[in-house]
């Protein structure tokens, strides 16, 4: 049974005369304890994608298609009032940039207190208390000290630990991580990404985890979808998608990472297509290697070739064998 | 190769004030780094946000004024030249920034902007200063019609197309990239990188790279240096470094990058806490307090950067004391 189920998701931006289509038809399951990712260029839709679930989309932005289910209640249309019972307490979420994240007129102990208030009721002594066992779970070091300080007097690792402990306070099912560690240095990466690592052993919290980065989406996640602009162009499990990428985009993608020393790196050409210029038929086809005549007469359907493997390419197949 | 660019003891130093009325406390950004690069190099200096790789980079373009060391541009001594020398020399040596948004003035047309070094070192004007620009656009892959546009037209990778063929306008010996590729996506970065490639190889050209990205330090460059608080600690040719870091903090910087393909997957090397604050550097060895394999004498002794078989090592453990 799946904890949260994402069904044909369409989240469109109506931008004067036209409509910038940013999550179309997207459908995901995730399971209890997994680890899902949400991977692609800028503009795809996964951070939309996100904030559809958390029920925080700009106004601009419309659900107007799908159901999101979680714990078997449909979040669409749910007013504010009920999603605020589940916004950071069953569903938690981190996001790139914890200064921004962070109020910095509270320290970090209040702030993490403020939600134990919120949901569960504590005490401000009670909430304190409980933030400084947090700060030690996430290994901040001396939390009794850390926890009455302000987030300019700590490093961007420290205060990702912290929003990472905020996340944590009400013990969710669920954590949204939104390129948790796109503004941190590599071996603090390294850090965050272990103790994301080390918290999903303990406590099983499934996680869907957005970023951009193929290399650490392989690396951290179960399965995956590679998104483009809005759509799902393949999804699977993740070792699958990097030793046997199916759709053209995966293919490009991973063609276009300088991994190998000397070897001339094969591009994906042009850009992403914006609201004024969006190809009929495929969105992808105007960039893709593989482009026939069918691929500009209709939205391929995203299809299942392998068990669990979907791709949406009309040439799946014969690019599979080539 | 002859020798294009060396540095000896080069230091940036910034003065600054812990809070309003706090105790002075200088910032040692860049502290002793002496390197050489060679004509049509790629020299990468990598190394993680406050490492001083940037500062470096300012201080070779005379940016900011070095605190003390010396640098020498094909012999020229760089800090020896009055402001008319300077400016010739700047013909020779350009620079590309990181971010292509903040790099272009919105309001002038790409071909002023482009043209502009042209026109301050009085190479063309009128109609000819057109047809330069145009060949330049070319050069980087966007239409003539790109020069009557404005920046806000074009995105991220194109703007970066923008930005070099401004910086390959006076048709330099050496560019200067900082971060080049980190504010553009995959498909993007892929295609600046083989037009960087490209032009290297017409125009024998030499980048002095500026990096945090492994990845494309290790496609693109031919030789690297690996900084840490303001010091070189390793510096090689791109296969040693990447095939065998000698430094434990390279071998910690490389293990911690994200690998996309399962089998090429180094065993993560998670080290302890932050980077310590430049203006309180460790005694000894400034890596040890993060480093896992620190013995006895790191925490007392400077390790110098001691070369051997074309590289250079600042570690105990690699130069026993």
């Amino acid at each position: 049974m799946s904890l949260l189920s994402v069904r044909s998701l369409t989240v469109h931006i109506p931008r004067g005369p036209l409509v910038t289509r940013a999550v179309e038809n997207l459908s995901f399951d995730i399971n209890r304890g997994e680890v899902f990712g949400l991977v692609g260029e800028s503009g795809c839709g996964k951070s939309m994608t996100a904030l559809a679930v958390m029920g925080l989309l700009p106004t601009a932005a419309r659900i107007v298609k799908g159901e999101i289910v979680f714990e078997n209640k449909n979040l669409v249309g749910q007013p504010d009032s009920v999603l605020r019972t589940i916004r950071g307490n069953r569903v938690a979420m981190i996001f790139q940039e914890p200064m921004t994240s962070l109020n910095p007129v509270f320290t970090v102990g209040f702030q993490i207190a403020e939600l134990l208030m919120t949901h569960k009721g504590l005490s401000k002594r009670a909430g304190m208390d409980m933030a400084v066992d947090l700060l030690g779970k996430v290994k901040v070091p001396s939390p009794e000290l850390r926890v009455h300080q302000y987030p300019h007097q700590m490093s961007g690792g420290m205060r990702q630990r912290v929003m990472i402990a905020m996340a944590l306070a009400c013990e969710p099912a669920f954590i949204i991580a939104d390129e948790p560690t796109t503004a941190l240095d590599v071996t603090i990466q390294a850090q965050i990404l272990e103790l994301l690592e080390e918290l999903r052993e303990s406590t099983g919290t499934s996680m869907l985890f957005i970023t951009h980065d193929l290399g650490l989406v392989s690396e951290i996640s179960d399965r995956l979808t590679v998104m483009y602009a809005g759509a799902a162009m393949e999804q699977s499990e993740a070792s699958r998608v990097f030793s046997r990428p199916g759709h053209p985009y995966t293919r490009g993608l991973l063609d276009s990472l300088p991994v190998e020393r000397g070897r001339r790196l094969r591009p994906i050409p042009g850009t992403v297509p914006t609201a004024e210029n969006f190809p009929p038929g495929c969105r992808f086809s105007p960039r893709c290697a593989f482009r026939i005549e069918a691929c500009d007469k209709a939205e391929p359907e995203l299809r299942e070739l392998q068990a669990g493997h979907w791709i949406r390419c009309i040439r799946a197949e014969e690019i599979a064998r080539a | 190769m002859p020798e294009l660019l060396r540095t000896e003891a080069l230091a940036k130093h910034f003065d600054s004030t812990a809070g309003l009325f706090g105790p002075k406390t200088v910032v040692r950004a860049v502290d002793g780094v002496s390197f050489s690069m060679q004509k049509g190099e790629v020299f990468a200096v990598v190394g993680e946000s406050g490492c001083g790789k940037s500062t470096l980079a300012r201080v070779i373009l005379r940016l900011t004024e070095a605190t003390a060391g010396k640098a020498w541009f094909d012999g020229v001594d760089l800090f020896g030249l009055n402001r008319a020398e300077l400016k010739a020399l700047r013909r020779r040596m350009q620079v590309i920034f990181q971010d292509p948004f903040a790099s272009l003035n919105p309001r002038m047309r790409i071909l002023d902007a482009v043209g502009e070094p042209l026109v301050i070192h009085k190479e063309a004007s009128g109609p000819e200063l057109r047809q330069r620009v145009y060949s330049l656009l070319e050069r980087v892959g966007l239409p003539n019609s790109a020069a009557e546009r404005y920046p806000h037209e074009f995105s991220g990778g194109q703007r970066q197309r923008i930005c070099i063929a401004r910086a390959m306008a006076l048709e330099p010996d050496l560019i200067v990239a900082d971060e080049p590729l980190s504010a553009l996506d995959v498909s993007i970065q892929a295609q600046v990188i083989n037009l960087l490639d490209d032009l290297r190889k017409q125009h024998h050209l030499s980048y002095l790279l500026i990096s945090h990205d492994l990845h494309v330090v290790q496609h693109f460059a031919d030789r690297v240096a690996v900084m840490y608080l303001g010091v070189i600690v390793e510096e090689g040719t791109a296969e040693d470094i990447f095939n065998a870091p000698l430094h434990p903090y390279t071998e910690a910087l490389l293990s911690a990058v994200p690998e996309p393909d399962p089998e090429k997957r180094r065993h993560r090397i998670v080290l302890p806490g932050d980077v310590p604050s430049p203006t309180q550097i460790p005694s000894g060895c400034r890596f040890h307090p993060r480093c896992p394999k620190s013995f006895e004498p790191c925490d007392k002794v400077v390790p110098g950067l001691i070369e051997n078989q074309g590289r250079r090592t600042a570690c105990h453990l690699v130069n026993p004391v």
